[in-house]
């Protein structure tokens, strides 16, 4: 029951209190209908112990392996030691792990959903809306178990307690403990495992690895990774502040006032605007549905007297909530990989690598890399690097962090604040192929071809260019004719672009080049300066998919054009004209982001 | 009498004429390049890349020349059909050449031959087109509206393209826009475009 009456929250408090006596019961399987997430008091006893657990439904795209999985009610901490009640879903590829030793474990911490009880992870997970969908899907094609907190809050009707780090932390590393408990899952209580997050899910993963030792020291973690992460909250407010993510700052205000009742007294900071903001953040919108209107906010429209942020965090309750998320201040226990993207609008770079100084003071072993991007299209990026890295660690390789390094220090290259919501892709490698309908081939543009756009998410604009270099391919003309071509773009890619509130991205745009042909390998084929395409060729480049796409690898533009005639071709004119023009003609162009950096 | 018989006669001789040439003007019979006459000279062709390379650019000129004079003989003849066993005059021989080779890697090679030789005819057609002026280019004009269907069907021309090429060639050929109205819209349905009224 996603609004949970008073009477099922004293229920709730009943079996608290009844756990906390240390009375123990097996775990049960709870009802399919919404009362699984009213349990009855059937479970006591120590964080980590599973209260109930149903088979469940995942959606987690086309790409997605099969598995079986459940969704899991279990016990937990707050960040102030209170117990608590917090679901997740667990999910087990269903093919059998082909590795070495045990099933390895991805204790997945998630990034923001949103604050409506709706976003909870568990419930997009099962109806195929949730935006990770992508990276869960990689960590279980990679033949890992995948564990996916919904964070406190969610599905109990409460308020979520977003970006109280130890929360989010522990819950995090309880839900392990709970997999492990649901018979027949095949969840080993010694499996090895590892903590991903980015983002929201980068400050939980840190929170988990520096509480790991003494909140679960049994657990065999062999690595975190975390990127994206706000591990600096003051830094982090003012960056957000005005700024494209300010809705991530106001979500940030609501959820720490939750688990910080008294550190941020809302009734009394919160204007008549800002009461009623919260309530509609909270009430139904999800991430992408914050995003839009709260974009370039200052919190002083919030606020009672106006009181911008320098006014707020000068009352020492709320400077002090905010300083308790503060991450670097314990040893990283396992190995690390932190990563962030340059271009990142909605967490800052620098207090990122002022956290792998602080980790790299107390002799962690830190690995960092930089990704060129911005914040949503790293996320996605990441994902393969970060496998690659984990699956090193899961398979016993060694690693000696990167604390030592000649690599200048990263700068930011973020877009500007406070205007428009621009993911600039800058010189993204292009992967394009064209097939040549007459003669029956398929042409590659050359490796180093790219596309530098700017999207104007909220402008609703794409506005960028092609760069291909002149390149040679073997047409199946006579034998296998070395045919010289240029790809010459004709003005500017353009067209439309949007993110919807589903985060599914949509790009409607038209790309136009000049085939030109360079050369013949064959003496007799004389061709002249200038044999081109006698009108430029229309590539329309359309997507609709999920903006996981941005980042990892699958933003592909197919479709298929019309070459025309060509012209200025001398002699055999007629003769190319036959043998390269008319519809049919399929292409397919795909954009990612270049490789990240190591720092 | 003798005069009526004479009459009679000469009816008898002229019908006779008349109904041979409407059987050999009608009847269906395979249009290959040698029964019309558009057979390139054998002599000519080459049947190697090192023949090809032999080739002095005068000759080179001179065939693409010979050929592209040929492509003009055709106006009026349909398209060729499967199996063309000699190179058609409005073929040069390095052309040929070079569609045989490409036709010989498709999995049905006489009809991809076939086809790639209507595509390049109607290539030096629209090219001829482009390029004169007066009669005969009223006459290439007039070609290309009948060969445009096939060159559709045959997916060689995209549909959008090929309405814009009968749009100009009959803002030429028909100077009256009421009756241009009505063959634009009798080319347009031959290539399934659906013709708005108001259009051209």
């Amino acid at each position: 029951m996603l609004n949970r009456s008073p009477v099922c929250r004293l229920a709730a408090t009943a079996l608290l209190a009844f756990a906390a006596t240390g009375a123990t019961a097996a775990p049960t399987p709870g009802p399919t209908g919404p009362s699984f997430y009213d349990p009855v008091a059937t479970a006591s006893g120590n964080h980590g112990e599973l209260v109930w657990y149903r088979s469940a439904t995942t959606d987690l795209g086309p790409d997605a392996p099969a598995v079986t999985a459940w969704n899991v009610v279990y016990r937990s901490n707050d960040a102030l030691d209170n117990a608590n009640l917090v679901t997740g879903t667990v999910m087990v590829p269903s093919a059998p792990w082909s590795g070495g030793g045990e099933r390895p474990v991805i204790n997945y911490a998630v990034g923001t959903h949103g604050l409506a009880q709706r976003c909870a992870p568990s419930l997009q997970i099962a109806n195929g809306s949730d935006y990770e969908a992508a990276n869960l899907a990689a960590a279980l094609s990679a033949g890992y178990a995948v564990l996916v907190s919904d964070n406190p809050g969610y599905t109990t009707g409460d308020t979520p307690t977003y970006l109280a780090g130890k929360a989010q932390g522990q819950a995090v590393l309880d839900l392990f403990t709970a997999a492990t408990q649901i018979p027949d899952a095949g969840i080993s209580a010694t499996a090895p495992s590892a903590i991903w997050g980015y983002s929201q899910g980068g400050q939980t993963a840190a929170f988990a690895g520096e509480l790991l030792s003494s909140y679960a020291p049994d657990m065999n973690v062999v690595a975190v990774a975390a990127g994206g992460t706000p591990a600096d909250f003051i830094d982090t407010a003012y960056y957000l502040n005005g700024s494209t993510g300010a809705s991530f700052l106001l979500q940030a205000v609501v959820g720490l006032a939750e688990q910080y009742p008294d550190g941020i007294p809302l009734d009394e900071l919160a204007n008549e605007d800002g009461k009623r903001e919260i309530a509609n953040v909270t009430a139904d919108q999800c991430v992408f549905d914050t995003l839009f209107p709260y974009m370039n906010k200052d919190i002083a429209e919030y606020t009672q007297g106006n009181q911008g942020l320098p006014e707020l965090l000068a009352i020492d309750s709320v400077n002090d909530t905010l300083r308790a998320q503060q991450l670097g201040t314990q040893k990283m226990p396992v190995p690390m990989y932190m990563y962030h993207g340059q271009a990142d609008e909605f967490i800052p770079l620098a207090q990122h690598t002022t956290l792998k100084r602080d980790y790299c003071r107390r002799y962690s072993n830190v690995t960092f890399d930089v990704y060129p991007s911005e914040h949503i299209v790293t996320q996605f990026q990441a994902a393969p690097y970060v496998l690659q890295w984990l699956g090193d660690r899961f398979a016993g390789k060694g690693t000696w962090g990167t604390c030592l390094t000649f690599n200048p220090k990263p700068t930011s290259t973020a877009n500007p604040g406070g205007g428009n919501f621009v993911v600039s892709l800058d010189e993204w490698p292009l992967d394009a192929r064209i097939d040549l309908a007459t003669l029956d081939q398929t042409v590659t543009l050359p490796g180093d071809s790219s596309f530098t756009a700017d999207t104007d998410i909220t402008a609703g604009t794409l506005d960028g260019t092609l760069e291909v270099p002149d390149f040679s391919t073997k047409l199946k003309i006579l034998v296998n004719l070395d045919v010289g071509l240029s790809v010459v773009p004709v003005g500017r890619t353009s067209g439309t672009v949007s993110l919807d509130n589903q985060g599914q991205l949509a790009i409607d745009g038209l790309a136009q080049a000049d085939i030109t042909v360079r050369n013949a390998g064959f003496s007799f084929l004389r061709i002249p300066f200038g044999c081109r395409t006698s009108s430029p060729v229309d590539f329309p480049v359309n997507f609709a998919g999920p903006v996981s796409s941005l980042g990892n690898g699958k933003l592909t533009f197919a479709g298929t054009t019309t070459f025309p005639s060509l012209t200025d071709c001398g002699l055999f004119n007629s003769l190319f004209t036959t043998l390269m023009s008319g519809p049919g003609q399929e292409y397919s162009f795909t954009v990612a982001p270049p490789a990240p950096r190591r720092w | 009498m003798d005069k009526t018989i004479r009459n009679w006669r000469f009816i008898a001789v002229v019908t006779s004429v008349l109904v041979a040439a409407a059987v050999l003007l009608l009847k269906p019979l395979p249009l290959l390049p040698e029964q019309q006459g558009l057979s390139g000279a054998a002599s000519d062709d080459i049947n190697s890349l090192a023949e090809a390379e032999a080739l002095t650019d005068a000759q080179i000129a001179a065939q693409q020349a010979q050929a592209e004079h040929a492509t003009l003989a055709t106006l009026g003849s349909p398209d060729v059909t499967a199996p063309v066993t000699s190179r058609p005059a409005y073929v040069s021989p390095v052309e040929w050449l070079v569609l045989k080779r490409v036709a010989a890697q498709d999995e049905a090679p006489q009809e991809s031959l076939a086809q790639l030789v209507n595509k390049l005819r109607f290539s030096k057609q629209v090219a001829l087109w482009q390029s004169y002026q007066g009669a005969r280019r009223m006459a290439l004009g007039e070609q290309l509206l009948r060969a445009i269907p096939g060159q559709v069907e045959q997916r060689d021309l995209a549909r959008a393209d090929a309405h814009q090429l009968q749009r100009r060639v009959l803002y030429e050929i028909e100077p009256d826009p009421v009756r241009r109205q009505q063959r634009l819209q009798q080319q347009a349905q031959r290539i399934g475009v659906q013709f708005e009224v108001g259009e051209g």
